[in-house]
C-alpha cells in the first residue's frame, strides 16, 4: 500500500457561477464522497483551502523577496485528499469518482513521505497551506530541499520563527507531506461527462507543487514574514493559503 | 492620504480585540489597556506612513502599547513608591499562540460577562474588541453619544467592582458562559438588518457580526452552536443588498432578485454549517442556520423546500419555544397547506405578540391570501412599527396609491 495525494484544482470563476444549490449539492456529495473514502478506509487526510483570493505568493527573483495577492493562476488548488492505495492506477480510480465543480482537474501524484496530523480544524487559532512551488533542477535537489523544510519547519514548533519579536507567539507546525516528482503522477481532466486520464509531467501547468506542509499562525501577515526568510522560495517561491474548516 | 487613513483605521480595528486582550492580561484592566492601546495607534500613525504598514501590525502595536505602559508605569512609581509596578517583565512569559487566542477569547468573555445587562454587553464588546468608537456606537443605537459613555463607562467600574475575574470559562461552564456572547453577536447583526428606528441596514454592523463570529469560530473551533451562528449571519449578510430595492424601500424575501445574493458568503455559509452539522445537531442557532440555508439555496420563493423549513421549525419550537419561532413557522404552513391553516396557527399567540408589529403584518398578509379584509390588521402593524423603511412598506399595503 502507498499513500498518494489528489490535488483538486478547481476554476473558480465556474465554481462562482454555480447556482447555490448546486453548491450546496455539491458540498454535500463531497461530503459524501469523504465518508466513503473513509469507510472503505482509504482516506488519510483532506482539507478544503479557502479562496485563492486571500492567499498569496511569495517569490525570491535576483536577491528581491515578492509578494503577491491572488488569484494567481486560472485554476486553483482547492482541496486536496491523501489516500492509501495499492497502486497509481487504484488511486486515479478514487480521484475519478470525486465530485469535482465545472472546469475542476485532479492530479494524483505519489507521496515520498510525510507526516499528517488529522486534526487540522480543531486547532484554535488559523491553519496555513504552504505550497512549495518551482522546478527543482533534478529529484535529488527536490528531496534535499524538501528534507531541508521538513526540519525547518519541526524547528518551527518551538521556536516559531518569531525569535526577533519578543512576546509574539510560536507557530506550530501540523504535519506535510513531500511529492514525488511530478513525472510519476497522472491528470484526471473532465471532458463532456468522461473523466480523461492523461501522464505527467505537466507542462502546461506553469506551478509545480512539490510539497505541502501546514503552520498554525495568527495571521496570514504573520504566514508571508515567516515564509520570507526561509529557503522555500529556491526553485520558485510558496503559495500560502488558510484552510477552510470544514 | 484619507484613503491611507481608511486604510490604517481598518488595521487599528481589526487588531483591537488581539491586543487588547493581551494588554488586559499584562495591565490587569481594561481602562489600562484600552489607554495604551490608543497610545500605540498614536505612534503608529506617523511610523506607518512613513514606512509603511508593518508585516505584523498586531506584534507592532503590542510592543508599542507594552513600551508605553511600561514607561507610565515608572512613571507613577517614581510620583508614588506604594504603587507596585505592574508591568511583568518581558522575559517571564513569551506569549504563545495559544495565550495570544486565549487573550481575544477572555476579552470578548469579560465584555459579555452576565453581571452586565446586555444591552451594556453589546456596547461593550463593540468598543472593546471591535474598536467602534462611543461615537459610532452612539449613531448605531441611536442615542445620545453621553449615554454610550456613561453606560461604558460604569460597565467597567462594575467589573471591577465585581471582581470579574478575567479568565475563560472552564469547559463545564462554558454552555452557560457561551450563550450570552453568542446573543451578543447575533444582537449586533440583528441591529444592522433592521434598526428599530432609522435607515433599513448598518451594513458596517452586519461586517463586524460576520468577523467576530469568524473569530469566536478560531477561537473555540468544536462548538456546534458558534459555527451555527457564523452560518446563520453569512446567509444574512449574502442576502443584505438585495433587502430593499433602488429608492430605499423594504423588499420582501418572495421579491428579492435572488440572483444578486452574495454567493460567495452563502458557501461560507453552507461551509461553516457542514461543520455544525458534523460536530452537533438541533441546537438554536443551527437550526435557524437550516432554515436561512433553505432560503439561500432555494431558486424561488414558490420552490423553496417548505417541508425540511416546517421540520426545522418544529425541532426548533422543541428546544426553544418561542412566540416568535413560532410565528415564523406559520410561514412554513401557508405555503404547505394554505392561509387557513397558517391563520389557525397565529391564532393562539396573538396575546403573546400584541405589539409586535411582525405579528399583525404577517396575518394581514395571510388575511389577504384568504379572501379577508387585511386594513384593520396592516394599521395595527403600522402604529406598532418603527423602522421607517418597514412604515413604508406597511403604508403601501394600506393604500397602494401612496
Amino acid at each position: 500500500m502507498s499513500e498518494f495525494m489528489i490535488m483538486i484544482h478547481e476554476s473558480e470563476a465556474d465554481e462562482a457561477a454555480l447556482e447555490p444549490a448546486e453548491t450546496r449539492a455539491l458540498l454535500e456529495a463531497r461530503a459524501g464522497y469523504e465518508q466513503r473514502l473513509r469507510a472503505a478506509g482509504a482516506y488519510r487526510d483532506g482539507e478544503r483551502l479557502r479562496p485563492s483570493g486571500e492567499g498569496r505568493r511569495v517569490h525570491r527573483r535576483d536577491g528581491q523577496v515578492r509578494v503577491d495577492v491572488g488569484p494567481f493562476e486560472e485554476k486553483a488548488l482547492g482541496a486536496y485528499y491523501v489516500v492509501e492505495a495499492p497502486s497509481l492506477d487504484e488511486a486515479v480510480t478514487l480521484a475519478q469518482s470525486c465530485p469535482v465543480s465545472p472546469g475542476a482537474e485532479c492530479y494524483v501524484r505519489p507521496v515520498m513521505r510525510g507526516d499528517l496530523s488529522a486534526d487540522k480544524a480543531s486547532q484554535p487559532g488559523r491553519v496555513f497551506a504552504f505550497a512549495v512551488l518551482g522546478n527543482a533542477p533534478n529529484e535529488r535537489a527536490w528531496v534535499e530541499l524538501m528534507d531541508g523544510i521538513q526540519e525547518i519547519t519541526r524547528e518551527a514548533r518551538t521556536h516559531g520563527g518569531y525569535d526577533e519579536i519578543a512576546g509574539f507567539p510560536a507557530a506550530r507546525r501540523l504535519g506535510g507531506v513531500r511529492l514525488e516528482p511530478p513525472s510519476r503522477g497522472r491528470r484526471v481532466v473532465n471532458t463532456g461527462g468522461r473523466r480523461a486520464v492523461f501522464d505527467g509531467p505537466f507542462l502546461e501547468s506553469k506551478e509545480v507543487i512539490g510539497g505541502l506542509f501546514f503552520m498554525h499562525m495568527i495571521s496570514l501577515e504573520a504566514a508571508v514574514q515567516w515564509t520570507r526568510e526561509k529557503p522555500f522560495l529556491q526553485y520558485g517561491g510558496t503559495e500560502i493559503r488558510e484552510l477552510w474548516r470544514s | 492620504m484619507a484613503e491611507l487613513n481608511h486604510a490604517l483605521e481598518d488595521v487599528f480595528r481589526r487588531e483591537k480585540g488581539r491586543v487588547v486582550g493581551a494588554l488586559v492580561r499584562l495591565l490587569g484592566n481594561l481602562d489600562s489597556a484600552e489607554e495604551a492601546f490608543q497610545e500605540a495607534v498614536l505612534a503608529a500613525l506617523p511610523a506607518w506612513r512613513a514606512t509603511g504598514t508593518p508585516t505584523n501590525p498586531a506584534a507592532w502595536l503590542t510592543t508599542a502599547a507594552k513600551n508605553y505602559a511600561r514607561d507610565a508605569a515608572r512613571h507613577r512609581r517614581i510620583v508614588d513608591q506604594k504603587a507596585p509596578l505592574l508591568i511583568a517583565d518581558e522575559a517571564v512569559a513569551p506569549a504563545t499562540l495559544a495565550t495570544i487566542a486565549d487573550d481575544e477569547l477572555r476579552l470578548i468573555f469579560t465584555c459579555c460577562h452576565p453581571v452586565l445587562s446586555l444591552d451594556t454587553q453589546v456596547a461593550l464588546t463593540l468598543k472593546v474588541v471591535a474598536g467602534f468608537t462611543s461615537e459610532e456606537i452612539a449613531r448605531a443605537f441611536l442615542c445620545p453619544e453621553k449615554t454610550i459613555a456613561r453606560r461604558l463607562t460604569r460597565a467597567k467600574r462594575t467589573l471591577e467592582e465585581e471582581c470579574v475575574a478575567y479568565t475563560v470559562p472552564e469547559r463545564a461552564d462554558l454552555p452557560e458562559r457561551l450563550a450570552p456572547v453568542l446573543a451578543v453577536v447575533y444582537l449586533i447583526f440583528n441591529e444592522g438588518h433592521t434598526t428599530r428606528e432609522g435607515p433599513l441596514m448598518r451594513l458596517d454592523l452586519q461586517a463586524e457580526a460576520l468577523r467576530l463570529a469568524r473569530v469566536l469560530c478560531d477561537l473555540l473551533p468544536d462548538e456546534p452552536e458558534v459555527y451555527g451562528l457564523y452560518a446563520l449571519i453569512a446567509f444574512g449578510v449574502a442576502r443584505a443588498a438585495t433587502r430593499t430595492d433602488e429608492h430605499g424601500e423594504l423588499l420582501l424575501l418572495s421579491e428579492q432578485d435572488r440572483s444578486r445574493w452574495d454567493r460567495a458568503a452563502i458557501k461560507e455559509g453552507l461551509v461553516a454549517l457542514l461543520r455544525a452539522r458534523r460536530l452537533g445537531d438541533g441546537e438554536s442557532y443551527l437550526l435557524q442556520a437550516e432554515i436561512a440555508a433553505c432560503h439561500a439555496t432555494a431558486p424561488t420563493w414558490e420552490a423553496t423546500d417548505w417541508t425540511r423549513i416546517l421540520r426545522a421549525y418544529d425541532e426548533l419550537l422543541r428546544v426553544a419555544p418561542s412566540p416568535v419561532v413560532a410565528m415564523n413557522r406559520a410561514v412554513a404552513v401557508c405555503m404547505l397547506e394554505g392561509p387557513g391553516a397558517a391563520l389557525a396557527a397565529l391564532a393562539p399567540l396573538e396575546a403573546e405578540l400584541a405589539n409586535y408589529h411582525l405579528f399583525y403584518a404577517l396575518r394581514a398578509d395571510f388575511r389577504s391570501r384568504q379572501g379577508e379584509n387585511a386594513q384593520a390588521d396592516y394599521r395595527r402593524a403600522l402604529d406598532l412599527a418603527s423602522n421607517e423603511s418597514e412604515r413604508a412598506f406597511l403604508r403601501k399595503k394600506i393604500d397602494p396609491a401612496n
